[in-house]
């Protein structure tokens, strides 16, 4: 595997980037020039490499995906996503968006991210988090199910925190956003009950079953919702978290985009994984900032990952 | 308190109490939310409102998902006529105030809760924060800022971003300095 990088105006980003793909025993190839990284794409076609770029850079991350489909893009992102979607929606291989908040990437996570594609192992929460860490977990199979493991997450967090008006509101904000979690996997993944009115009470079959899992290691709270049909695509996501949606009319709604707009605001990184037609497991990390004003500020991830199959 | 103008309808997930023109709700709005009694409780608050105004008290709604908003937002969309006034506005209705065009011709806001910080002794509190009093109508928030007290009478910074947070008084600034006329 082999990463190319094409930040010319972020020369810190580009070394860091540089060391954190080396670390990850990913060979590193650094761009001076639009035209240095599409040379590098010409002779790499038949093999596995990553674009690094930056979102700004629109009209080059555009041509560059569509004349090298095969490749995979990851985005540095320093600024909201919301703003480089309407551009970039329509580039397939773009998978990753990485944020920098203060001028650093999240190096936990941009390696594992590498470590994904390289390994084509796709972890669940336990790997997002470090040592120590406790799990909860809850299989969702009805109302009742649901209302229980919000109440149990709810008082998880208070927990940590001590039940402070702080930890409060961010259990709040946890529960708001798994709430949406469940409700999409259990109404908007499943076939049968895609259409099914959301106040009538559900009752998964096993195999139709929920599961919600989530834990905190001292730096990073985690709450991963996985469902076994494996639907969700990256348009989707990127659609409903997109901008413009501001104007869309709510009476026009019928669910889904208001919900993903919820979670969207409550996390700092949301990783999706998908294995098509078996499993959608959403992660949402983040960090329970001193002030809410550095939670809400920071700038969100956004990492798409279709699982693929080991050669 | 008039008997008669007030009653409580106990429904899973979210309990409606009308009182006079005023309608409390506590719990949670969401897909277990009762849309039936919720409807009930604006009908009688309305009946109780010779001007057809009603206040709508969501303070001690911990919590509301996607499916109780768009409920909610059905609910008040079927009354079409009078005038609902949100007061004691909490941080999940504001943020659905600013991401969507939640608020109609027929809604006014009157206060709404904040987050505030003190950095004294690393504590946090929720204030209210009436529009048109401690929240100026303003088109842009770029520069504002509101030193309040906590209750041991110390520095209170905000906790939140106010080009954000007021993006809905901002973005319908007409609207908002009628109201606040």
């Amino acid at each position: 595997m082999k990463v190319v990088c094409f930040l010319p105006d972020s020369i810190a980003f580009q070394n860091k980037l540089g060391m954190l793909t080396r670390s990850a025993g990913v060979d590193f190839q650094p761009c001076n020039s639009e035209e240095d990284a599409k040379l590098f794409a010409s002779k790499e076609k038949k093999e596995r490499f990553f674009l690094f770029a930056d979102a700004k850079k629109v009209d080059f991350l555009k041509e560059f995906s569509f004349a090298y489909p095969e490749s995979r893009i990851i985005v540095i992102l320093q600024e909201t996503l919301q703003k480089v979607i309407p551009s970039l929606i329509e580039c397939v291989n773009i998978q990753c968006f990485v944020a920098t908040n203060n001028g650093e990437f999240d190096a936990r996570e941009l390696i594992l991210l590498l470590k994904k594609f390289e390994t084509k192992d796709y972890p669940g929460l336990d790997k997002h988090l470090g040592f120590p860490n406790i799990f909860n977990e809850k299989k969702i199979k009805n109302q009742i199910d649901k209302r229980e493991a919000l109440t149990n997450l709810e008082g998880f967090v208070l927990k940590i925190g001590g039940n402070t008006e702080r930890f409060q509101q961010y259990a709040q904000r946890v529960c708001e956003l798994t709430d949406e979690l469940l409700l999409n996997a259990v109404f908007d993944a499943n076939p049968r009950l895609k259409t099914m009115a959301r106040h009538e009470s559900f009752e998964l079959e096993e195999k139709e079953s929920v599961k919600v899992k989530w834990g905190f290691d001292g730096e990073v709270f985690g709450v991963s919702v996985s469902d076994p049909f494996g639907t969700l695509t990256k348009k989707t996501v990127m659609q409903y978290i997109d901008e413009n949606q501001k104007t869309e009319s709510m009476g026009k709604r019928v669910s889904g985009g208001l919900g993903i707009k919820l979670i969207f605001d409550r996390l700092h990184h949301f990783i999706v994984t998908v294995k098509p037609g078996q499993k959608t497991e959403i992660v949402c990390l983040m960090r329970f900032e001193k002030r809410f004003k550095d939670f809400d500020s920071r700038l969100r991830s956004f990492h798409f990952f279709e699982a693929e199959e080991k050669n | 308190m008039n008997i008669n103008m007030s009653s409580a309808f106990e429904v899973q997930g979210m309990e409606v109490v009308v009182n006079n023109t005023t309608i409390e709700f506590s719990g949670l709005l969401n897909e277990e939310s009762s849309i039936d009694n919720i409807k009930k409780g604006l009908e009688q608050a309305f009946a109780n409102s010779k001007d057809k105004v009603i206040r709508l008290d969501f303070s001690k709604v911990k919590r509301a998902n996607s499916c109780g908003i768009l409920a909610w937002y059905k609910i008040l969309d079927s009354f079409k006529d009078g005038m609902c006034v949100y007061i004691n506005v909490p941080r999940w209705l504001v943020e659905q105030f600013n991401i969507s065009d939640f608020l109609s011709e027929k809604t006014r806001v009157e206060s709404i809760q904040a987050n505030f910080y003190c950095p004294s002794n690393d504590t946090h509190e929720t204030l209210l924060l009436t529009l048109g009093k401690e929240i100026p109508i303003l088109d842009s928030y770029d520069d504002f800022n509101l030193i309040m007290k906590s209750k041991d009478g110390l520095d209170l910074e905000i906790d939140f971003e106010p080009n954000e947070y007021f993006y809905f008084i901002s973005s319908n600034i007409k609207r908002f300095k009628g109201e606040a006329a």
